[in-house]
């Protein structure tokens, strides 16, 4: 099989090698940031035989169709390779069985064997790279910036190597393992967060059972997930995993989030049970447990970059209708989790204690989402809403650490969101965002006013707009047909930053960024 | 580390038993990925379920010659199409036509009176040709002639549009004549008017 890949790398010759050889050091060379979700796979269109539009209005938003592939755990084919490495002829033979009591006796999909084996398998492996400029109106990093400017820095970040595609006709997977280094507070500026200076580690995951089935008037699409971050396997880009924007600043603060907005990503383990019925209804529940200390180093996660670790399985749930007429899809939705969270005893490491604390934060996050998305003759306009209401009972942090002020907060968290991704290819993206974090005023968590001396909320709110270039929308590049790009133009306004608008416009940020994939 | 140890083995494990489960096969699947679960239609994409194979093979030849061009086609069905023999294209038709179709219901009822009356006598006045003539008196098609009765408003409109844009087809079918004369107003109680025929 590698003898194949190397005759494809061959023909397309030495422009693929100069491009690789130059994301390699042009990345290598620059210091690398943390890991934004930002995924469009070149090896799932290779195993689809589709361009990039099919599935992404503008990579990694999905369209009706990406979402079915998704759901149909990464495993739909056609393209010009196999799909699977392994033989499928039993799962045929089984088929006819059934099939045959359905009553399709004579209306089986005959594939020769032959013919299953004259297609090559290529590994479906994908690369992608984000590189990007940050200027904030005020000063981005305070002192010591170190390897950094105060303003205006330039940092690839992430670089991604996945494996996305099918393997078995049944089994899939999306794995992502990301090369994230430099931010203010890493190893690399010297005054780490990362105590133990991980540079590769994993990143989003779903592995994925699915299948389908009939029952009366039901058709249903059913599955399995095991993954790794609360959401990653969620099939709207409402959710926080997925949701935009889908690359952003590294360097720049952000606004506050729930725990469900990536608290936990890549520092906890889940298997789900998830079912679409009738392609209209949509279905799921997964629980999550902690991944251990060692474990996540071995895995390239710093464990302290999560408020502490899930003394329970943390159940995730998840349902959705989506009714759908032509070109018109809309979805409405609720998703939501809870997390019996105790906090790490010492996150400096000094006495180089791995515990936790007996008693435990307890967050419950419920969520509501909507989404309508139209496709036009050569355009998507999509709308998406959503709202994570967080109810928190802070036994640990108020009672045990004194971190916080009051026994319980809440907080909330809305983001409003239309984009318009226009051409076919030479695709123009238009996106702006409307983002509201609002919550309970909390001396000890979020400070005081230093005019008023009140107890400051984390209120943030603001817009994103942002403009993007994407080639290839529905054909293929010559020479190598799986390479695509994102150039973002991104530029984020605060009225409110941390509970106070003073200052709140410092914080605006301008993030021009260049995303390949390939 | 034993923890995702064991979930991989359990993973493993419904993998072995997933074929024995399906009735999806992959190639099967290959197409309902696009037409919905159960080939009903999704979206844009036009149900499969029921329809007359002969048409289902044509169409397939035809986005595999390029000759059947509308946007959507071209974006599609080109690219799903261009790796899959002729024999295996055959077979999938014969599979799809042998699931029982269901009526999209997705027109306007308040046109199924119109629409009906022109499917059955066309309008001989405006050189609007009766449907019924070669797609059968409940819609059913026959051969190479599809079954139009319950496919999706949305579908229908747009074809019956299309071919009125000067799109393409297959080789040899008379569509783009026939809907030439269709004005709007028809077009919309046709499409109208299918969806609801069972």
């Amino acid at each position: 099989m590698w003898g194949y890949c190397y005759s494809v790398i061959a023909r397309n010759g030495r422009w693929l090698f100069a491009t690789l050889a130059l994301a390699a050091l042009s990345t290598a060379a620059l210091m690398v940031g943390s890991t934004m979700p930002a995924q469009a796979l070149p090896s799932f269109a290779r195993q689809t035989g589709q361009p990039c539009g099919t599935c992404h209005t503008d990579f990694p938003a999905l369209t009706p169709y990406g979402r079915r592939f998704k759901l149909l755990g990464y495993t739909a084919g056609g393209g010009e390779f196999k799909t699977t490495p392994f033989s499928s002829e039993s799962g045929r033979a089984a088929r006819a069985e059934l099939d045959k009591l359905r009553g399709y006796v004579k209306a089986l999909p005959q594939e020769s064997q032959a013919e299953a084996d004259r297609k090559e398998w290529v590994p479906p492996i994908s690369f992608m790279a984000v590189e990007g400029f940050t200027r904030t109106q005020g000063p981005t990093i305070p002192d010591p910036t170190e390897p950094f400017k105060t303003n205006d820095n330039l940092v690839a970040s992430p670089v991604s190597v996945f494996w996305g595609g099918a393997i078995t006709d049944h089994v899939g997977a999306f794995a992502q393992y990301t090369y994230a280094g430099a931010t203010p507070l890493s190893s690399f500026s010297g005054t780490p967060a990362d105590q133990f200076i991980h540079s590769w580690g994993w990143d989003n995951t779903d592995v994925r059972y699915a299948n389908t089935a009939s029952a009366g008037p039901f058709d249903f699409v059913f599955g399995v997930t095991a993954n790794n971050n609360p959401s990653v396997q969620d099939l709207w880009n409402t959710t926080p995993a997925w949701g935009f924007p889908y690359a952003s600043s590294t360097l720049a603060a952000g606004p506050p989030g729930t725990m469900l907005e990536g608290a936990f990503a890549a520092h906890v383990g889940g298997v789900g049970l998830y079912t679409m019925v009738n392609d209209l209804l949509y279905l799921e529940i997964t629980g999550y447990k902690s991944i251990g200390f060692h474990a996540l180093n071995a895995l390239g996660a710093n464990p302290f970059d999560t408020p502490g670790q899930l003394g329970n399985v943390a159940p995730y749930w998840r349902a959705a209708i989506e009714p759908h007429w032509g070109r018109h899809s809309l979805m409405v939705g609720t998703f939501g989790m809870m997390f019996d969270v105790h906090p790490w005893l010492d996150t400096t490491f000094a006495s180089g204690s791995t515990a936790v604390l007996p008693v435990s934060d307890k967050f419950t996050d419920l969520g509501f989402d909507a989404q309508y998305q139209y496709q036009g003759d050569n355009y998507w306009l999509t709308f998406r809403g959503s709202y994570i209401r967080e109810f928190q009972r802070l036994d640990a942090s108020f009672a045990a650490l004194g971190a916080a002020s009051n026994p319980a907060n809440q907080l909330n968290s809305m983001k409003l969101q239309a984009s318009l991704a226009m051409g076919a290819d030479n695709r123009i993206v238009l996106t702006g965002q409307y983002f509201n974090v609002w919550g309970t005023s909390d001396a000890n968590l979020f400070g005081t006013d230093p005019l008023t001396g009140t107890a400051l909320t984390p209120d943030t709110n603001g817009w994103t707009a942002e403009i993007a270039y994407i080639p290839f929308g529905t054909s293929k590049m010559i020479g190598w047909p799986w390479f695509n790009a994102r150039i973002g133009l991104q530029y984020t306004y605060y009225n409110k930053f941390n509970g106070t608008t003073v200052g709140a416009h410092d914080n605006n940020t301008l993030f021009l960024h260049a995303w390949v994939a390939m | 580390m034993k923890r995702i140890g064991l979930k991989t083995a359990l993973l493993a494990m419904l993998a072995c038993i997933g074929p024995a489960m399906a009735w999806d096969g992959a190639s099967v699947r290959n197409c309902t990925w696009c037409h919905g679960t159960s080939a009903q239609g999704y979206t844009v994409a036009p149900r499969l379920a029921g329809q007359r194979p002969a048409y289902l093979e044509s169409q397939m030849r035809s986005f595999r010659d390029h000759t059947r061009d509308n946007p959507f086609s071209k974006q599609y069905m080109w690219g799903a199409v261009a790796a899959l023999d002729p024999r295996a294209a055959r077979d999938l038709a014969a599979y799809f036509a042998a699931i029982p179709p269901k009526p999209a219901n997705d027109g306007d009822a308040n046109l199924m009176a119109k629409g009906k009356a022109i499917y059955m006598d066309g309008i001989p006045e405006a050189n609007i040709a009766s449907c019924y003539a070669c797609h059968g008196p409940n819609a059913e098609g026959v051969g190479e002639i599809p079954r139009v009765g319950g496919l999706a408003y949305f579908y229908v409109k747009a074809r019956l549009e299309q071919w009125g844009q000067g799109y393409h087809s297959g080789i040899g079918t008379p569509m783009p004549i026939v809907a030439r004369s269709l004005g709007p107003n028809e077009i919309e109680a046709l499409a109208s008017y299918l969806s609801f025929v069972r």
